[in-house]
């Protein structure tokens, strides 16, 4: 599966269409844009998902800001599809944007092809 | 191991010199039920700092049932730490539910038993792992 980078963002940025289901039932599923975050340790979702999917409290984590600062905060969990690939029992953390990041826990498990040049990312099966 | 060395009448002294004072731990018996233990002085000063780390656990949401699960998984970390060092466990009503390997696991089989609810997935750390999130999104509690 091949996309185009997002180019409303300066400079243009890899995204994907990520489904999001609910973990207890996957009939609910909320289709978001997703950047591909290799700086990322863990997944986030946009509030308005979370709230809409009434993604339930799984856990807390520390996480340390673009500011090095640290703040603790809640995680969900999330059913994520991505193409052919499906991710159950994802780790999320809730933010304000509107838009996912799709950090190294998922996308360590995909083999990617970032081409910059001609503002593609292919994702390989 | 703790180390059982006398049933102890009231009043009852213990003798400093005894060899497994400050060793190890000892439990005192009183009609064979355990009534109190003598652990070495810096264990004593650990559970004293785990006590007050639970005390001043500050709420992360407006989530009761989860603030309560946290707390529960602070708690009971000491125990975990000698039990299930580097795995995860589920919180669920206060106590152990669910510990295996990695969160993904842990978490599916605790949606299966419990459905959607507010539980606690934790790895079992002395120190929590921070994760790195540099982008500049406002993470929401």
């Amino acid at each position: 599966m091949k996309y185009l980078y997002n180019q409303s963002v300066s400079p243009p940025a890899p995204f994907v269409k990520l489904i999001v289901a609910d973990p207890t039932d996957s009939t609910r599923q909320i289709t978001v844009d997703a950047q591909i975050d290799s700086a990322a340790d863990i997944s986030t979702l946009p509030n308005s998902i979370v709230e809409q999917l009434e993604l339930p409290v799984s856990g807390s984590l520390e996480i340390a800001g673009y500011d090095g600062n640290l703040s603790i905060v809640t995680l969900r969990d999330a059913v994520l599809i991505l193409d052919k690939f499906k991710f159950s029992g994802a780790r999320i953390v809730p933010t304000n944007a509107d838009y996912a990041l799709l950090g190294r826990d998922v996308i360590n498990f995909l083999r990617l092809v970032l081409d910059g040049p001609a503002l593609t990312l292919e994702i390989l099966d | 191991m703790p180390h059982l060395i006398r049933e102890v009448q009231t009043p009852y002294t213990i003798n400093p010199n005894d060899q497994a004072i400050g060793r190890e731990t000892i439990i005192l018996q009183r009609d064979g039920q355990p009534i109190a233990a003598v652990v070495p002085y810096a264990e004593y000063q650990e559970l004293l700092a785990q006590r007050k780390d639970v005390a001043k656990l500050e709420p992360i949401s407006n989530d009761p049932q989860f603030e309560r699960e946290r707390a529960a998984f602070q708690k009971l970390l000491p125990k975990l730490l000698k039990e299930h060092r580097g795995k995860w466990v589920a919180i669920v009503d206060e106590k152990v539910a669910d510990v295996g390997p990695d969160f993904s696991s842990v978490i599916q089989r605790v949606r299966a038993r419990f459905g959607k609810r507010s539980v606690c997935v934790q790895e079992v750390l002395e120190t929590p792992r921070v994760y790195s999130l540099p982008s500049p999104h406002i993470v929401r509690r």
